[in-house]
């Protein structure tokens, strides 16, 4: 089940103070982050703090969830690093970070239409393009969003079974990594 | 053979069969970028050039027509004698609906400010609301004003004012019909349009 071994992998992960603090750090970066470039659709692509007065209850949602799962995953990856453990779920990890910006970033920015034109787009193709690829974005920036933590979840259950799988149970672990 | 200190590739492969898969990538990864290329260039992009921007800081604004939503046509040049901020946008536009919220806020501050802001030819090629539905949406009742028109700008007037299609632009137009600035999403821009307003009275 994967929830199992998410769950036994924090648990096992997560027991040492130096990798709570790890989680709780990267928590932090990541929060600030997502709330800030989420609710960038509103501005023009500017990120920043004129972008919070337009964070909803949904992108507020969105944000914490995202940073939850971003953070718990790489805490995991760190600990998979130094006990030298394969690691994995690195690409999806990847993807869920681009899936989960592309909204706030393709959307009524000047990139999309900016990189049509530099690729030698006419004005009626950029009009009929451009409007089509970032009307799209805006009218399904949830699915994006929901794809970006599908993705996250299971670049964090590959994570937790590379942790697992080489130390075994939370009680019973034997991974060579440095503990307080 | 391969040797035991060898890397493995991310299959867990060593030696030649990891060195194998890696070219494999390499080359998909090229043919993906040619594909790609090469439905540019049967779309018609290389080789043509977006419109030059006819639009330009200090230059007259070009005199073209928009359509306002009770059916008149109407010219920038009869707006001539007042500032004015031509604000080209498309209804599906989340900077655009900020943008709209945050000017009809400010309206009392923008007082004397001639706004016209104008759906782009075919609304960027995406269909969304109406101009209506989308005021409607936006601009709380009382919050609107004689001095904000709402239309359609014509074909010609999307073209030469956003030929790179920017689905949320504005020009800050003075008296004298020169623009002053361009800039976009004005949710973020709300002291600079203000200042503007009341630099020009």
């Amino acid at each position: 089940m994967p929830a199992r071994a998410i769950l036994d992998a924090c648990a096992l992960v997560l027991r040492p103070r130096s990798y709570r603090w790890c989680a709780a750090v990267l928590f932090a970066l990541a929060l600030a982050a997502y709330l800030l470039t989420l609710p960038a659709a509103y501005t023009g692509g500017t990120i920043g703090p004129r972008a919070l007065r337009y964070l909803n209850a949904e992108l507020a949602f969105f944000a914490v969830a995202l940073a939850l799962l971003l953070s718990l995953t790489l805490t995991l990856n760190v600990y998979a690093l130094r006990a030298s453990m394969r690691h994995r779920g690195a690409g999806l990890g990847a993807a869920a970070v681009l899936a989960s910006v592309v909204p706030s970033s393709l959307c009524c920015t000047s990139l999309v239409p900016s990189l049509l034109a530099a690729l030698g787009a006419s004005t009626p193709q950029i009009f009929g393009l451009a409007g089509r690829i970032q009307g799209t974005v805006a009218r399904y920036e949830a699915l994006f969003l929901v794809a970006a933590l599908l993705l996250l979840l299971g670049s964090l259950d590959l994570a937790a079974r590379s942790v697992v799988g080489s130390c075994g149970s939370p009680e019973g672990g034997v991974c060579d990594v440095q503990t307080r | 053979m391969s040797k035991p200190d060898e890397p493995r590739d991310r299959a867990g492969r060593r030696g030649r069969g990891g060195r194998a898969s890696r070219s494999r990538a390499v080359s998909y990864g090229a043919a993906l970028v040619a594909a790609v290329l090469a439905a540019f260039a049967a779309y018609g992009f290389l080789g043509s050039r977006a419109a030059t921007a006819e639009v330009k800081i200090g230059a007259p604004a070009p005199d073209l027509t928009f359509t306002t939503i009770d059916g008149k046509v109407h010219r920038l040049a009869e707006f001539r004698g007042r500032p004015v901020m031509l604000w080209l946008f498309a209804t599906w536009c989340p900077s655009c609906q900020a943008g709209t919220a945050a000017v009809a806020d400010h309206l009392a501050e923008l007082a004397g400010l001639q706004i016209i802001q104008l759906k782009l030819y075919d609304d960027l090629g995406y269909p969304g609301p109406s101009i209506r539905e989308f005021a409607r949406a936006y601009v709380r009742p009382g919050q609107g004003s004689p001095a904000w028109l709402w239309g359609d700008a014509s074909k010609a007037l999307s073209y030469t004012y956003d030929p790179k299609g920017y689905p949320d632009i504005y020009f800050l137009i003075d008296r004298q019909g020169i623009v002053r600035a361009i800039s976009g999403a004005p949710s973020t821009a709300i002291p600079q349009i203000v200042a503007f307003a009341r630099g020009a009275r």
